[in-house]
């Protein structure tokens, strides 16, 4: 239990509420507790990761358990990831391409954990990450699919704009790696750039946090 | 009131029976390059990736499959997959129109067409019943392991490891992918069938052919690759595909003289109610003896026309062609 958790009597993961956790969990976990046609069409390995990458990176006040935290998290997401994986597998999807999702879910994960943790660490960075995540991961992305989805037949398809910030969403990736017919398996540049920028600002914040001595 | 009632109930029937689902119609397309992996989308739900890159300047006519489940000529949707690198220039990919394309299955007499299509076995994905309680127990080891967080991860690659064993794939041996040749010995246009589970390929050089699947209502996805040496392919997750195509074959190619068809290593032989099992049928060799009145497989020797003698057989396997099944009748 980190010095937060310990002060208001809540047990905690890393620096993740344990209930926050288990919420997670279930969320990854609860396709696997239905029969394997209640999930016909969609990737279950998708869709187990998806929980976690929407969690992972939200916005931190304390950096919390560091690499430790980021361990426990993955902890928790393997073994959904890996038995979603298995019924894709056997369900005839292709190796690659759930490869690639495997890979790019524990990637994401693992990265927008690590940026969260270190930006929480800086005040200003703090602020800063908020906004970015807000922007690339999980507010564009949002807002292009409720235009999308409710608002096409009034006012057209999102701005193109809008569409571009949302492909840089590693939550909007994920998203689209649902449905099973769902073939592109080029490698997710434009997520992994957001994913550059953000643990990079959480190593500068690292860096700021040393020069000045403070204390994580 | 009630013979109104009757007509409108079989009208009603007619009309499902003429707006079956089109899953094969060709849609021709004008790309410009440069451009990759163009998306084409039917209303209705069909879908046709068109594999492959055109650099610039690059202009090409395609005519690509796209499944139209229902029936409507509207234009398609075109899209373009996605691009690691949307600042690259892009080409254009116009909808140029429909081919029109006689009905494949024309040539075909009505007692072939209506033939049993193959069956295919597959046994359902299954996953043990274990599988809930692995995964809790996994979280609960995991959670008190937290302050240990290295063992903690360890310990879920093990149950990573102990729940992949749990789910049994489906079974597909009994007939994944199948071929049927059906014919009569005093016709020269054959039907020739193949079918498999989840995807099949048709060949380049198939022509003309007709798509159908099981459940009737599965969507379908295209893969039309920009080589025209490529085949096409055409996915329908958890359904049963089926090509049928026209096949020519030479008068007298079959008869209990000679077989000038194809080598079996298996043949039966319906005659007089009565089915004669003959073992192998060699290419060029006159009908051999009965060995005994072993059975055909059941698949194939259901829903066949009666008063008729009916010849099965099993080409013998090459590594060229999936498992192909022959059914004559009038031999």
């Amino acid at each position: 239990m980190n010095a937060r958790g310990a002060a208001v009597g809540v047990a905690v993961v890393g620096d993740t509420p344990l209930l926050g956790a288990c919420v997670t969990w279930i969320l990854s976990a609860a396709p696997f507790f239905f029969a394997p046609s209640a999930f016909e069409g969609v990737s279950r390995a998708a869709l187990a990761a998806l929980p976690w990458i929407a969690v992972a990176g939200l916005p931190r006040r304390d950096r919390g358990g560091g690499f430790g935290g980021i361990a426990v998290e993955i902890a928790l997401l393997v073994p959904p990831l890996a038995l979603g994986a298995r019924l894709d597998l056997a369900a005839g999807m292709e190796r690659a391409h759930l490869g690639l999702i495997v890979a790019a879910s524990l990637v994401f994960t693992a990265a927008l954990s690590f940026a969260a943790r270190e930006a929480a660490s800086e005040r200003r960075a703090r602020g800063l990450y908020a906004w970015l995540w807000f922007a690339f991961v999980a507010g564009v992305p949002i807002l292009c699919a409720t235009l999308a989805l409710g608002g096409a037949s009034l006012f057209g398809p999102p701005p193109a704009i809008l569409a571009r910030i949302a492909a840089a969403s590693p939550l909007q990736w994920i998203c689209a790696r649902l449905p099973v017919d769902e073939l592109a398996s080029a490698i997710p540049y434009l997520p992994l750039a957001t994913l550059v920028l953000l643990v990079s600002l959480g190593l500068l914040a690292a860096r700021a946090r040393h020069d000045t001595g403070r204390a994580p | 009131m009630k013979r109104a009632l009757l007509v409108l109930v079989a009208l009603v029937l007619v009309a499902r029976g003429v707006t079956a689902l089109e899953l094969a119609r060709f849609a021709e397309i004008e790309l410009v390059g440069p451009l990759a992996n163009v998306v084409l989308e039917a209303r209705g739900g069909g879908r046709t990736h068109i594999e492959g890159a055109l650099g610039a300047g690059e202009t090409r006519l395609v005519a690509v499959p796209l499944s139209v489940p229902d029936r409507s000529t509207a234009a398609p949707t075109i899209k373009f997959d996605e691009d690691p690198d949307p600042s690259r220039p892009r080409g254009s990919a116009r909808f140029v129109g429909w081919r029109k394309d006689p009905a494949p299955l024309e040539g075909l007499s009505p007692g072939l067409k209506a033939r049993a299509r193959p069956a295919l076995l597959e046994t359902p994905l299954g996953v043990s019943r274990a599988a809930p309680f692995v995964l809790l127990l996994s979280v609960i080891v995991v959670l008190f392991l937290r302050r240990r967080p290295f063992v903690a991860l360890a310990a879920a690659l093990l149950a990573a490891a102990a729940l992949a064993s749990l789910v049994t794939s489906p079974v597909r041996e009994a007939g994944a992918a199948v071929t049927l040749v059906d014919g009569h010995v005093d016709e020269t246009n054959w039907r020739q069938i193949d079918a498999a589970l989840d995807r099949i390929v048709v060949a380049p050089e198939a022509g003309a052919f007709e798509l159908a699947t099981d459940p009737a209502q599965s969507m379908v996805t295209w893969e039309a690759p920009l080589d025209p040496t490529r085949p096409l392919s055409a996915r329908a997750p958890r359904a049963r595909l089926f090509a049928t195509r026209v096949v020519e074959v030479s008068s007298g190619s079959l008869s209990r003289a000679a077989n000038r068809l194809a080598a079996f290593d298996e043949a039966w032989l319906r005659e007089d109610g009565a089915w004669k099992h003959f073992g192998a049928w060699d290419f060029g060799a006159p009908l051999p003896a009965p060995l005994d009145t072993a059975l055909p497989p059941g698949w194939l020797a259901s829903a066949l026309p009666q008063g008729i003698s009916i010849l099965l057989a099993r080409e013998r396997p090459s590594a060229a062609r999936s498992s192909t099944w022959i059914r004559v009748a009038g031999l």
